[in-house]
């Protein structure tokens, strides 16, 4: 067998009595992408989970599905997670893919299909999906808007881009996940005040831009090809959600306008993202231009997919497993109903005016899902959430004033 | 250092490669389908474990082995087998496992002659004229400029297999009408004997160690017409073989490597044949050895544990390699015993050769060293001597 065979094997692997060793990180979380594993195995791939759980605590669903489980003592410990891999390999040949879908991990991900010579991103490929300048060079060379910011070193250099976009400006770190140790900083003193207690680690600062997020999300096939794609739009920002402690509050466009559907397709392109799910975070100004922000190679999180399926009355878990198993999608319907995200904060201090037992006797129609939120999400998602869909977004605009209303 | 090797009961003379490593600290990991049983006591002792496949051939099962080791070991630093046979699958089991050193990519322009010489003609190294021949049109054309006779082979393969030297139309003809499938280079033929640039690359591509060899004719003429091999060390390597070799070993991207480069002395000077990103075959190492005073399968398990040797390899020696033909139609002028008794101040080395690899190295070979080179071809003369 010669490398290219072994390429197409890979292209292929369902093909010639070859079966798809598909190895999941961490297959048990976060509990919903426990689909993945399913519909995977459902369409005859071999599902091969790694993570530190103790087999007896995953759920009954994911052991069901699982051909085998090695449990490592610590995920972070990469020599460990490779021996897993060995494992595999030796029992079962060639890994075909190796995802955890999860943005935790991305980075191990790649580095595992490094190792391994598995399709997907490796460690090469990463530099612009973990790196926030590095990620912004991309945009603007593919011509996508982007704020204004670069990299900066102390405070002096701080100063030097302050005067060019004026007071207030965004400082995260060029490479973080989410809204992790970002501030937004209005004057002299927040800026004196960030310098003196930052992180030890590289800042990019970027001008504020005033708007609402709106995202451009989806799945692309083996070639690039955008095969599924979603827009949600966030009133309140993430990084306000975590520091202002609000709650979280999305819902999906029934119609993406077409700037977006350009922009999007294009950082696709740009970004090299094949047969991956992708998370794109722009700026809609009050001017109604379009400012990249972020790009994430991965599903959005939280209840996201659910939502995905809710909106367009499909199972996103099994199209991927589709795809990855026969390199094609099925034909659904995009954009079916307006889906709503409720995350509220329960806090001490924090009241609603309505409780759980009012919000769903209210809304019995519309809410299609609602549970609590795993800890380790709550402060960017809420501690207790409700999903609403609706075939237009205006009855679930009065949900919102209702739900999210505080005492 | 978790390292791992294919075949590595051979050639038998490598298994020093294996001792040496794991003297050094390293986890030697062999694979291969002979039978634990079989192998030598030497090997066994070298080795930190031995994953029997039951067909060498099955890449499949090479890459199962290695995830083996994996599991067990932890991630593999270097899978190398010394050996142009397993060049290849060295260079799949690396790319599939991400392992230091050349991967099918950069093999690419060490396999395939035509390659080769394109990588020759950018860095300005003269080369033979010659390409890729499919029709005998494109062959007539080429024959056009150079002239007869000329030098046909394997755009890639190994050694002198299927070479053949064609002097005329009709040769030429026959070798269309029967020749193997795959793509043939066709090259002007260049008088001259054959120089070589060997040596050992360190991580970063510079030449630690080298060596030149002399024959005075090439593996071509020793196959094809049944001669004995005789080729010899020298002490100082001319200056232009240096020049070019050093940049030939920067060009291919060797390190951590042994390689031996072939050229021909011309008259008109140096031109490159062809390189070879392993060591010499046969007794070479050893030849290096005793041409040093030595260890050279040490000094590598050095360069691969510390990222450097310990010696200056300064030539104190030169090493004849004398390889007889021992058929029922060629007779010795001289027995084994008149060889021995009269020369056997001056060898260091004598044995019967693995029949694979006779064909290029003779039946049974001698090694000779002196500081002169002088009493060597006089006792090589007597050794060859055919009635």
């Amino acid at each position: 067998m010669t490398s290219t065979d072994r390429a197409d094997m890979s292209k292929s692997p369902s093909g010639g009595g070859v079966k798809m060793n598909y190895v999941c990180i961490s297959p048990n979380f976060p509990p919903n992408y426990v689909n993945f594993s399913v519909r995977l195995r459902e369409r005859g791939a071999r599902v091969l989970g790694i993570g530190a759980e103790p087999y007896e605590q995953l759920s009954q669903t994911l052991r069901g599905v699982l051909t085998e489980y090695y449990r490592v003592y610590d995920m972070e410990n990469y020599e460990g997670v490779l021996q897993a891999c060995g494992y595999f390999t030796h029992r079962y040949g060639k890994i075909h893919r190796i995802e955890s879908h999860n943005e935790y991990w991305l980075a191990q991900d790649a580095r595992l299909r490094t190792d391994f010579n598995v399709f997907g991103f490796k460690n090469d490929d990463m530099g612009p999906i973990k790196r926030k300048s590095a990620m912004k060079e991309v945009f603007r060379n593919f011509g996508i808007p982007v704020a204004r910011g670069r990299i900066v070193h102390g405070l002096s250099d701080a100063f030097e881009l302050i005067a060019e976009t004026g007071y207030p400006v965004c400082a995260k770190p060029d490479s973080g996940v989410g809204a992790a140790q970002t501030f937004k900083l209005r004057n002299e003193e927040e800026l004196q005040l960030f310098f003196d207690t930052k992180p030890p680690m590289e800042y990019i600062m970027e001008e504020f831009i005033e708007g609402e997020i709106h995202t451009f999300d989806g799945l692309t096939d083996r070639e690039g090809n955008v095969v599924f794609m979603n827009s949600f739009i966030f009133p309140k920002g993430v990084m306000e959600s975590v520091n202002d402690n609000l709650d979280m509050f999305y819902y999906s466009q029934k119609e993406i306008p077409g700037d977006l559907i350009e922009y999007g397709a294009r950082a696709t392109k740009a970004f090299g993202l094949k047969e991956r799910f992708f998370h794109f975070e722009f700026f809609r100004t009050p001017e109604s231009e379009l400012v990249a922000l972020e790009i994430n190679a991965r599903p959005p999180g939280g209840w996201s997919m659910d939502m995905f399926n809710y909106a367009h009355d499909a199972d996103l878990y099994d199209q991927y497993a589709k795809l990855v198993m026969d390199g094609a999608v099925d034909a659904f319907s995009h954009g079916a109903y307006t889906t709503a995200y409720f995350g509220r904060k329960q806090r001490e201090h924090i009241v609603h005016a309505h409780g759980a037992a009012d919000i769903l006797e209210n809304f019995r129609g519309m809410i299609i899902q609602h549970g609590p939120i795993d800890s380790i999400f709550a402060p960017a998602i809420g501690d207790y959430a409700f999903i609403l869909r609706a075939e237009d977004p205006e009855p679930l605009m009065e949900a919102a004033a209702y739900i999210l209303e505080r005492a | 250092m978790n390292y791992v090797c294919l075949s590595p009961n051979f050639p038998p003379n490598y298994v020093n490669f294996y001792l040496r490593l794991r003297e050094r600290g390293a986890n030697v990991l062999g694979i291969d389908s002979v039978p634990y049983e079989q192998l030598s006591p030497e090997l066994r002792a070298s080795l930190t474990e031995y994953y029997r496949v039951d067909d060498l051939e099955n890449y499949e099962e090479l890459y199962r082995a290695c995830g083996y080791f994996i599991h067990k070991y932890g991630r593999l630093h270097r899978v190398e087998s010394h050996s142009e046979y397993w060049l290849d699958r060295d260079a799949m089991l690396r790319t599939d496992f991400n392992v230091f050193g050349f991967k099918n990519d950069d093999l690419l322009d060490v396999r395939y002659k035509s390659r080769m010489k394109e990588v020759f003609r950018s860095i300005g190294i003269p080369v033979a004229k010659g390409k890729v021949v499919r029709t005998p049109e494109e062959a007539r054309k080429l024959i056009g400029e150079t002239g007869y006779p000329v030098c046909v082979k394997p755009d890639c393969g190994v050694g002198a297999s299927s070479t053949y030297k064609l002097h005329s139309d009709e040769e030429l003809r026959f070798f269309f009408s029967t020749k193997p499938s795959g793509d043939f280079i066709m090259e002007e033929f260049l008088d001259g004997r054959i120089e070589t640039f060997d040596g050992l690359a360190d991580r970063n591509g510079k030449v630690l160690l080298m060596n030149t060899f002399v024959l005075d004719y090439g593996i071509m003429e020793m196959v094809n017409y049944e001669l004995d091999t005789l080729h010899y060390t020298l002490r100082d390597i001319p200056e232009d073989l240096v020049e070019y070799g050093s940049r030939i070993v920067k060009a291919f991207g060797l390190k951590e490597r042994f390689f031996h480069i072939e050229f021909f002395r011309t008259s008109s000077g140096l031109v490159a044949l062809e390189i070879n990103a392993r060591p010499p075959g046969g007794w070479c190492i050893d030849m290096l050895n005793y041409a040093n005073d030595a260890d050279v399968y040490e000094q590598y398990a050095r360069l691969l544990m510390d990222g450097r040797i310990t010696m200056l390899f300064e030539r104190p020696y030169h090493v004849f390699y004398a390889g007889l033909k021992e058929r029922e139609h060629i007779l010795r002028s001289h027995t084994r015993d008149d060889v021995l008794r009269r020369y056997g101040h001056l060898i260091v080395q004598h044995g019967p050769i693995a029949p694979i690899f006779s064909a290029a190295m003779g039946d049974y070979a001698y090694l000779l060293r002196s500081p002169d080179l002088e009493p060597l071809k006089e006792a090589v003369a007597y050794i060859s001597e055919r009635v």
